[in-house]
This record gives structure tokens, sequence and C-alpha cells, in this order.
């Protein structure tokens, strides 16, 4: 039975980058463990379906995806999990400049600050590099959606961040799109 | 003809890389020769690679270490999960559990199997759901051994959580040995366990238990013991799972070999058996499981 390394080759190889998304997404870094925990075990139950070749990263966050709001159903919702754990690795080893440091949880504090689904859109949009045809099927939802909601998300986190732009990037738009 | 000028999903499929050829080229020249386009444009890309920094970025090997526990749990509750879907004998299940183990546990556990089923009991074990066991392994490490545990559930909380199998933390509510570390429902391939994780003389030992209905498939129900009674220990290199069952219940125990009296872990077992004895009285017919399936 060749399944396990197999598995671990296609699929276990993406599980630090499943807990980053989870925890950004739940806020919790235990939350996030369970879910991906459950992510793998479902994965690794239905992988004989799984065709190879095939892209197992977008397969793996369907199943997180579709986890996560499984969980949610049964928790009766329970979004405000906001935990001190979820400090971002980032936060802690990526900056050495104040202004850096402030400008990094600045970013953060507008992300956390969109609503749930334009979160996901964007995080898998601009952090995780899918195409908007893999979002889509990822998410279940049609790509105009993602198209809507991703440049939503965006908007939003360019009006929180346009007044604490530090120097050093071109300067943004004056005034704000309609959208 | 779509103007860019005011339609941000165009610049950001621009921005994304999304847009064909065609429409890329017409944003473009667009872009070339209009001034706020050409600023909207770098500042959606300057956003862009900024999130993916600041979101994405990340100490990869921190991650990677800080990760190794859930990495760890994960294998061994995959490798688990076939383990106990495989059928076939006890004896085969019991090697294989245990070479799961060892292998997710690389350097704690460095032995074989060591022991196995003693000849009396092993009749009765035959009768027994195999897989429970091997979940029963599992939840005891991934959860009881490999997990920490926020501290101070009040008695309330801890009889919540295990809602069905609350009557469980009797077990722990006589004893002065015996520290509830947590309580909770962990569910495993769909089975549902009321989880106890205790200290007991400066070890985690753990008392699981699940009802035979949450797809236990138990063979010749008939022979099966209508009394609670200890059926079969499986002896691996440094713990032990006792299994007990009552006609609807299995219940386990897991216990590190080191260090244990056999007395304190004979007085959970009893507690454990009168736990479940407790349970069978309240199970009715009514009692369901979340549904709980895969995604595909």
């Amino acid at each position: 039975m060749r399944r396990g390394p197999e598995f671990e080759r296609a699929a276990v190889v993406h599980l630090d980058e499943l807990v980053r998304v989870a925890t950004r997404l739940t806020r919790s870094r235990s939350l996030a463990e369970d879910l991906v925990q459950e992510t793998f075990l479902q994965a690794w139950r239905s992988f004989d379906r799984y065709e190879a070749g095939t892209n197992c990263r977008a397969w793996l966050y369907k199943i997180l995806f579709h986890v996560m709001s499984q969980q949610r159903r049964r928790a009766g919702r329970q979004p405000n999990h906001v935990a001190l754990e979820a400090a971002p690795a980032s936060a802690l080893g990526s900056s050495d400049a104040p202004a850096d440091v402030l400008r990094t949880r600045r970013i953060q504090e507008a992300f956390d600050a969109l609503a749930e689904p334009q979160r996901s859109v964007l995080l898998l949009a601009d952090v995780e590099g899918f195409r908007y045809r893999e979002i889509a099927e990822v998410l279940e939802i049609p790509v105009g959606t993602v198209m809507s909601r991703l440049s939503r998300a965006r908007a939003h986190m360019r009006q929180a961040l346009v007044s604490t732009r530090a120097c050093g990037f071109p300067r943004a738009v004056n005034g704000s799109k309609g959208g | 003809m779509i103007d860019p000028c005011s339609d941000t999903e165009t610049l950001d499929g621009y921005v994304s890389g999304e847009l064909d050829a065609k429409a890329a080229a017409r944003v473009a020249s667009h872009v070339a020769g209009c001034r706020r386009c050409a600023e909207d444009v770098a500042a959606r890309a300057a956003l862009r690679r900024e999130l993916a920094e600041v979101l994405g970025g990340e100490d990869v090997d921190g991650m990677r270490v800080l990760n190794d526990p859930l990495r760890r749990r994960v294998v061994t509750a995959m490798e688990a999960t076939d383990a106990a879907s495989s059928g076939g004998s006890w004896r085969a299940v019991v090697p294989l559990a245990a070479a799961v183990v060892i292998a997710a546990m690389a350097g704690w556990w460095s032995a074989r199997v060591v022991g196995d089923v003693s000849s009396e009991s092993s009749a009765a074990l035959t009768l027994v759901d195999q897989a429970a066991y091997a979940d029963a392994l599992v939840n005891h490490l991934a959860c009881g051994v490999m997990r920490s545990f926020p501290e101070g559930s009040t008695e309330a909380e801890s009889r919540k959580r295990l809602g069905h199998y609350a009557a469980i933390l009797e077990t722990v509510a006589g004893s002065s040995e015996l520290e509830l570390v947590h309580a909770h429902v962990c569910p495993n391939r769909g089975r549902r366990f009321g989880h106890l994780v205790l200290r007991l003389q400066g070890e985690t030992v753990s008392v699981l238990v699940t009802d035979k209905s949450e797809g236990a498939a138990l063979p010749r129900a008939d022979r099966i013991p209508t009394g609670s009674a200890i059926v079969g220990v499986v002896d691996f290199p440094t713990l032990e799972l006792a299994g007990l069952e009552t006609p609807s219940l299995m219940g386990f125990i897991a216990t590190p070999k080191r260090g244990l009296e056999s007395r304190a872990v004979a007085e959970l077992a009893t507690e454990l058996n009168r736990a479940m004895r407790a349970i069978e009285g309240n199970a009715g017919p009514t009692f369901k499981r979340e549904p709980e399936r895969s995604a595909q």
C-alpha cells in the first residue's frame, strides 16, 4: 500500500500553509489546528478519489473551507474567537523598524475587520496566489462573485490603509473609485 | 467598450493577471495614457504585494517546527484510520496500530509490540469492535498526550461538553489521586468518544467511552458479555489500553506503563465500569450522533 507516502508527498506538504490560512481566518491557532487536522483526515479518507497530478493544494483548500463551514454551522456561528495566540509569526519575526511593525499591525487589523467572505477571497487571491477560477471552485461560488468580493475587499483594505501609508510606497490614488 | 477608469473589477483583474491578452492590452494602453488609472494600478499592485508579505510572509522554519506536533497528530490519525478500517484480525490490528504509533512518535517509542492479549481474554476481545480500540488509542495520543489544554474548566462546562457521556466525570469525582485536565468529546472517523484527560501520579491517563452503535459493527452480539468486564488489555511498549464493555458501550483506559500503581488503575477501571452502567441506564434509543461526513 503506497497511499501513505503518496499522500504525504502530495498533501501533507501543504500543512504549514493550511495552518497559516486557517489561523488567519479563524483568528485562533487552536481552532485552526483542529480544522486542519480534520481537513487532512477527510482528505485521507477520500484520497482514493483524488486524481494524481491534479491540483492537490486546491483540493485541500476546498475541504478546509467545507470543514470550516460545517463546524461553523454546528457551533451555531462563533465568529468572535479572537485569540492572542493568533499573533502571526510575521509580526514576530520579519520586521525590525517600528514603522514597519506599525504598518504590519494596521494591515492585520484592516484584514481582520473584513467580513469573512471577503477575507477568504482576499487571502486566497492576494496571499496564496489562487486564480479566480480556482477560488470559485474552492469556495463553491461563481467567478463573478469572486471578482466582486475581491474588489470590495481590496477597496476596504485601501480605504483602511490609505491614511496610514508610510513612506516608501508610490503615493496611492486620491479619492476612491466607485464599485 | 469598458472604461477602466470606472471599472474596478477590470483593474483588479489586470493587476491579478486575470484578463485575457486582448483585454489586458486594452487596459495597458489606457493606463499608459491615463495618469489616474496608472496611479490606481500601481497602488493596487503595491497593496497586493504588501498583503502577500504581511499576511503570507512568515518564518517558514519556525512555522514548520511549531506545526510538528500537529503533523504527527495528523499522520498518527491518518494511519490509524487505515489500521482501523483494514479489518482483519485483532492480532493484525494491534501491531499495525503500534507501528503507527512508533512511526509517528519516532524516538519516543522505540521497540516493537512486546505484549499480547492474554489467552483468557482474547476470545472476548474478538467480539469487540477493533476499530474502536485503534480510535481510542489515537484519541489518547492525539489529544491526551500531544495536546495541551487551557486550564480552568468548571464541572458544569465539562458536563456540558461531554453531553451524553457526562457520567464518566464520576470516575474522578471521588478520587484524591486523579486530576482532571480536560473533558470533551472527540470525534474520530464519525465515531464520538467521551474523553477525560487525567493526571494520575504525574502521568497522563485517558478515560474514553463510546457507543457501540456509533459506527461499530459488533459481530455476534449474542456472545457479548451482558455485564461489564475488562475484556482485554492491549500492551504497547510504553502504554496499555484496557477495554471494558457493557451491552451498548465500550470504555477504554489508556495508561503509561511506567510508574503507575496497578491498584490505582484498577480503581479507575472499577469507577469507569460504574459510570458506564450509569450511562447505560440513561441511554435511550433516541441517542444520535451528529452527522459527520466527508467533504467529497
